[in-house]
């Protein structure tokens, strides 16, 4: 039989499981968290949105810590915390000078969604560029690790075509990440 | 073995006009104004045999949207989790399951025989024949994964159609048909078809059925690896990522983004080699009819110079299995993720894939960076 065809008669027959389905099958991720970070590069700016998505064991060691009063529900000024906190693990640095981040937007679950559990949280954070003309180097930094985590880093195609990007490095687990670009002059 | 498309794509090169990103709609392949007809009566022919309430489930709008949006839901592990689809108007795909993230239409389990083979029949009518017998491939799959015990919902029966719109050749319509590993949304205007985004996925990857084994995905595998192994030293040292990847970067939820490409560029290949890169996405790009894939090809074709392959993880798989490696194809107008997934405990058995046109999703074109 030709690998990955599989007869068109599927419905009609018995689909049989046999030892190579695991008796319990996770769909999901559960001890790990998920930490996807974007950035989208302007001439004048540097936005970075993280996209954090705990699994559902990490999920309540996160609630937990977010929900510090324990009322079982997670205010503006909690949400804000926890969102400071992944701020102070994560350090962007411009050309070998740090670029303090701030928090532009965020979002977590609903209260009652989170008062079930903790979902995506998503956080808009932003730097200033100096704009100046010729090449740059970027560095983003995650210590970010309440669970074990799997990052991701990645920069969207820059819109503006003054910018061009000359390089991009990673640690192995992209915890660490370079941009290199360079800005065309305006003139 | 190469695509038999790849022949098609060749004649069909000229009769599209295109620069860079900027790709014009290419022309209509022969024969794709009567496959609209075939696939609009297959549709027709569905709904006819539904109830007035359950066309009311399964019929929607398809109104043009600036853009595909994440949506969240919640459920699943026990309502400790918030699961994430791509919504386009009221369409909605993911990799998670229908327990967790709903799809809009109704369910093969929610169908009587009939009613359950006319839908089949849609899905017969808008793919090519080895689109077709992967996607039950990968519901064989889920089958079995059902058979083995989860705690969501599983199996054949929760595989869910939606059409979006009115079949005919005089507007665009859409099919949507999915569930767990599996998002398809085939968008038919006049004689053109499209399936951008779609996902293919597996869990478990190899599976017994009938006395034999399946292994889904198998030649979206197999060809990535022989590919990287025609790769010379040089251009291997380009395709291979010094890091780990492990999740898909361009899931749902992420229409409209394109990020800056790695890897090896296909410029930078050979003849052959550019044949095996185009035959790898064929994977994706032949699930749809043949008659509406053929311009496809063409057009991926005519960007292949400025399409990337990266790879990361193991160079070598064990024979008769997936390997754990994950693998992306990036172009003007393409873009393919296939990663190996952790849950589960073996990343050769479980992995998701995404397809996306970065110019072209849902039957909208797009502007690019």
């Amino acid at each position: 039989m030709t690998p990955g065809a599989g007869p068109r008669t599927l419905l009609a027959g018995c689909a049989v499981a046999l030892a190579l389905v695991p008796a319990s099958a996770h769909a999901h991720r559960l001890d790990e968290y998920l930490q996807a970070a974007t950035l989208r590069l302007a001439a004048d700016r540097v936005a970075v949105h993280l996209r954090l998505v705990p699994g559902a064991d990490v999920a309540r060691l996160l609630w937990d810590g977010m929900d510090r009063d324990g009322d079982g529900r997670l205010s503006p000024a909690e949400q804000q915390a926890y969102a400071r906190r992944v701020m102070d693990d994560v350090a962007l640095e411009v050309d070998g000078h740090p670029a303090p981040l701030t928090l532009v937007t965020w979002s977590f679950p609903t209260r009652a969604d989170m008062a079930q559990g903790v979902g995506q949280i998503s956080l808009g954070l932003d730097a200033p560029l100096a704009g100046t003309p010729g090449a740059h180097r970027l560095r983003l930094v995650s210590r970010h690790r309440p669970a074990p985590s799997v990052y991701l880093v990645n920069t969207l195609a820059p819109a503006d075509g003054a910018i061009r990007i000359t390089g991009q490095r990673r640690s192995v687990d992209q915890a660490a990440y370079d941009l290199d670009f360079a800005l065309g002059s305006r003139d | 073995m190469k695509h038999p498309l790849l022949a098609a794509s060749i004649t069909t090169l000229a009769l599209i006009a295109c620069r860079g990103a900027s790709c014009a709609a290419p022309a209509a392949a022969p024969g794709a104004a009567a496959q609209t007809r075939a696939a609009a009566a297959a549709a027709q022919a569905f709904l006819q045999t539904l109830s007035v309430e359950q066309r009311g489930q399964v019929q929607f709008d398809f109104a043009p949207q600036p853009k595909a949006g994440a949506a969240a839901f919640k459920g699943g592990m026990n309502g400790r989790m918030s699961f994430v689809g791509e919504q386009y108007g009221k369409a909605v795909w993911s990799n998670y399951p229908v327990s967790d993230v709903p799809r809009p239409g109704l369910a093969l389990g929610k169908l009587n025989g009939p009613q359950r083979q006319a839908a089949l029949h849609v899905l017969q009518a808008i793919l090519s024949a080895k689109g077709y017998d992967k996607v039950q491939a990968i519901m064989g799959s889920d089958q079995a994964l059902s058979e083995g015990g989860t705690n969501y919902a599983s199996g054949i029966a929760h595989y869910t159609i939606g059409i979006f719109g009115k079949p005919g050749a005089a507007s665009p319509w859409m099919v949507q048909f999915g569930g767990h590993h599996l998002g398809l949304n085939v968008v038919i205007a006049g004689a053109r078809g499209t399936m951008t985004p779609a996902l293919t996925g597996a869990q478990p990857a190899v599976y017994q059925r009938d006395g034999k084994t399946v292994r889904v995905l198998a030649r979206e595998n197999d060809k990535a690896f022989d590919l990287l192994a025609a790769l010379t030293p040089a251009q291997r040292k380009q395709a291979v990522l010094d890091y780990e990847v492990g999740d898909l970067v361009l899931g749902p939820g992420h229409d409209g983004d394109t990020i800056v490409p790695e890897g090896v560029k296909g410029a930078a290949l050979d003849a052959r080699q550019r044949d095996m890169l185009l035959d790898l996405i064929g994977e994706w790009a032949g699930i749809i009819n043949d008659a509406y894939a053929a311009p496809r090809m063409a057009e991926l074709r005519a960007g292949l110079d400025q399409t990337y392959f990266a790879w990361s993880g193991p160079q070598t798989h064990e024979p008769g299995k997936n390997g754990a490696a994950y693998y992306r194809i990036q172009g003007p107008r393409v873009v393919i993720e296939f990663a190996p997934q952790a849950p589960g405990g073996d990343l050769t058995m479980h992995v998701h894939t995404v397809y996306r046109d970065p110019a072209e999703a849902y039957g909208q074109v797009r502007a690019t960076p």
